[in-house]
């Protein structure tokens, strides 16, 4: 069934109070490939999300995350994704560095200070503020962090949601290179966002997801900025 | 193997709990709490002490006057110095029964005693012990101010019982739930660590830390109230194992509720509804349930009963004494001279006949009581804080039964000194001891007079007193034990709403 895609999503529902939150989702990624989930608020893109993490269990359907079924052994699929949530939050009395190492550790993996450092350069975060407390990091700075956590991870794929809201201009630049980075290693990435803009840019598909329902699938080269932009909105309104 | 080892996460959490600051500002205020109430019950309890070797002074005293009556009474009468009436003189053995004994009963404190007040702030820890109070002593004592009363004295054993709970509560339903409140906690999740794991190494490593200072603490505070470690040995280690077994249930009682990793207000919103329903309210509705079930005795009835029984008895005096006399083969030649014995020779026999009358109503007292201790025992083990404020008490030598022990063995002891003091009372009535010539001021048929044993209380050994609080040590470990590894085990899942 998976033909060595990172993730496979076969037929997933789920119900939240006698609604249908997620219909018939299927969805397959492969090695490298970079998909933006786009959808408005309430369309089930951050359900989809916690139902590949493990979080939600579904009503029915299937979900393969590198060969591991993630109903069955959520924890097992979890130790192959990374994850970045739309708000980095980390320990406040920790030191960047540190609050590395603890997410690492949580991931099974223990790391030195060395390494620790050279994840978050790779993940754009200035030298001066690895030895500092993360209590006064700009949520762009938090999020660079998380992106190291990520990284730290070696996972098969990255989970990110809504990553660049809240970022300034800069900061989502360096995020959109650090997705091209992820991708060039073989990474599959899956990432809930509104941002068409930034999809355009790092995408290599994108789906439209609306009340739970994938309703269309694009390769993200054959359509262009304002014919997405027009697509979107008539999906969204159809 | 998938996620961290658990070796590995219990040491970086317990480096990490180590430097927040709310964990000492915690355990500080505890350790302050635990100095204070050791030191206060330890000074109550040494004013106790004095309090005890002052009457001890008292009776060295009234013995040393008594003898200089005694000597001085041996003088012939003369016309300025005539003979003292007999409850004036300490050598006539009928007045010295009735007005010259002045023996007291105490219970010394234990060597652990600072450990919890019991209530030897509320019981009399001394009795004078009057050869013809009934029943062995008067049940009056001064009476703290009812304000005090109420709140209870601030020891030892309210910290433990009811403050150590509440800083369990609070180090666990803040720092286990930091991460949740912060929204870190699908982070955390998303790594591959098991909800368990997780849980699991934090309240370990806020265990390693409270358990420890805790018992250096109480080790401390204990220290600082002068409790000498070495006479007090086992019972140290029993309470540390009641203290220990009880941190462990509060932390089973955590696990339950932080199993479902909720937010801090809902943590210690549930945490507090537990500690105010084990602290406060199954006690109060215990014992509104056991008065129901088993009434004690009126003290109004008995007030009642005991006047109307002196009335009846002063009324029948005659005929009482003349009956007991008449029981008394070696009393029976006296039966016609009744009018001519003294006040204190006729209390010798009506004393007991009263005392004999008013028993049914002293057997369902101690009856009540005894049952209300059995109900307790139960109600210590199904409310722990009630369990464990009595075994500490039990530890401390300050509880309810040592009490019951103590009044036991001061009426044994009243018992005693009439066993020795009258039969030669009621000898005089039939073999008086001749007049002395020329004739004395005091009566001279009694040449003795520390003839009294000195009371003394028999404790049980430092061994059965351990021995009385490993039951409710052991089923304290396993009920704590038991409920961690429902929480552990209820926290299979991350939440879904994370």
């Amino acid at each position: 069934m998976d033909d060595g895609a990172v993730l496979v999503l076969d037929a997933v529902s789920i119900n939240f109070n006698g609604r249908l939150t997620i219909n018939n989702l299927s969805l397959k990624l492969k090695p490298g490939e970079v998909y933006a989930l786009l959808g408005p608020n309430g369309a089930g893109k951050t359900t989809t999300l916690n139902l590949i993490l493990g979080f939600l269990t579904p009503d029915s359907g299937a979900i393969i995350i590198d060969g591991v079924d993630g109903i069955t052994d959520p924890t097992g699929a979890r130790a192959r994704i990374a994850y970045l949530p739309e708000t980095v939050m980390l320990h406040p009395a920790l030191t960047a560095i540190e609050n590395l190492r603890y997410f690492a550790l949580l991931a099974g993996r223990k790391i030195e200070d060395a390494t620790a450092r050279r994840l978050l350069s790779d993940a754009g975060l200035q030298a001066e503020a690895h030895g500092r407390r993360t209590s006064d990091f700009s949520k762009g700075m938090r999020q660079k962090v998380g992106v190291a956590i990520a990284l730290a991870k070696d996972a098969r794929l990255l989970l990110l949601d809504e990553p660049t809201s809240g970022l300034d201009a800069g900061a989502a630049n360096d995020l959109s290179d650090m997705i091209r980075a992820a991708s060039t290693r073989g990474m599959a990435v899956l990432m809930a966002t509104h941002d068409l803009f930034r999809v355009k840019n790092v995408a290599h598909r994108l789906g439209i997801l609306r009340e739970g329902r994938l309703v269309d699938e694009r390769d993200a080269a054959a359509i262009g900025p304002v014919e997405l932009e027009e697509l979107y909105l008539e999906k969204l309104t159809a | 193997m998938i996620g961290p080892r658990f070796v590995d996460l219990f040491v970086w959490e317990w480096r990490q709990v180590g430097r927040t600051p709310l964990l000492w500002v915690i355990l500080l205020t505890l350790a302050a709490s635990f100095l204070w109430g050791a030191g206060n019950t330890g000074a109550f309890h040494n004013a106790q002490t004095q309090a005890q070797a002052g009457t001890r002074a008292a009776e060295a005293a009234h013995r040393a006057s008594m003898e200089r009556r005694a000597i001085s009474y041996r003088a012939p009468v003369t016309p300025d110095k005539p003979k003292v009436p007999y409850w004036q003189d300490p050598t006539n053995v009928s007045g010295f029964s009735q007005y010259f004994v002045f023996q007291h009963a105490l219970k010394p404190h234990l060597p652990l005693s600072p450990l919890a007040v019991g209530i030897s702030d509320l019981a009399p820890g001394q009795f004078e012990v009057k050869l013809n109070t009934g029943f062995g002593f008067d049940e009056s004592y001064d009476f703290e101010n009812p304000r005090g009363l109420a709140l209870g004295r601030f020891d030892l054993g309210f910290v433990l019982v009811y403050l150590l709970p509440i800083a369990l509560i609070l180090a666990f339903g803040l720092l286990v739930t930091f991460e949740r409140d912060r929204g870190m906690l699908q982070l955390v999740a998303a790594q591959s660590t098991r909800p368990q794991l997780w849980l699991g190494t934090r309240m370990a490593a806020i265990l390693a830390w409270i358990a420890p200072v805790v018992m250096a603490s109480l080790l401390l505070a204990l220290g600082v109230a002068s409790v000498s470690f070495s006479d007090a040995l086992p019972e140290l280690l029993a309470a540390f194992l009641l203290v220990g077994g009880y941190i462990l249930l509060w932390t089973g009682i955590a696990a339950l509720v932080l199993s479902r990793m909720p937010g801090a207000a809902g943590a210690l919103g549930m945490l507090g509804a537990i500690w105010t329903a084990l602290a406060i309210g199954l006690p109060l509705l215990g014992s509104i349930l056991a008065s129901s079930v088993s009434t004690a005795p009126s003290g109004i009835a008995f007030i009642n009963a005991q006047r109307q029984t002196n009335d009846a008895v002063q009324t029948d005096r005659d005929a009482i004494v003349r009956r007991a006399i008449a029981a008394r083969p070696d009393l029976r030649v006296a039966q016609g001279d009744v009018d001519k014995i003294d006040h204190a020779t006729r209390l010798t026999f009506l004393v007991p006949e009263t005392e004999k009358r008013l028993s049914q109503f002293r057997a369902a007292t101690a009856a009540h009581a005894e049952q209300q201790a059995r109900i307790a025992i139960v109600a210590g083990y199904l409310i722990p804080p009630i369990g464990l404020q009595a075994g500490l008490a039990t530890l401390a030598g300050t509880g309810e039964a040592r009490q019951r022990q103590f009044l036991i063995q001061a009426r044994a002891y009243q018992l005693r000194l009439r066993g020795i003091l009258y039969p030669p009372v009621q000898r005089q009535i039939v073999d008086p001891t001749p007049d002395s010539e020329p004739a004395t001021r005091g009566r001279l048929n009694l040449t003795d007079r520390n003839i009294l044993p000195v009371f003394a209380m028999t404790d049980d050994s430092p061994a059965t007193r351990t021995a009385a609080v490993m039951p409710f040590a052991v089923w304290l470990w396993l009920l704590g034990g038991v409920l961690a590894a429902l929480g552990i085990r209820r926290a299979g899942k991350w939440p879904p709403d994370l």
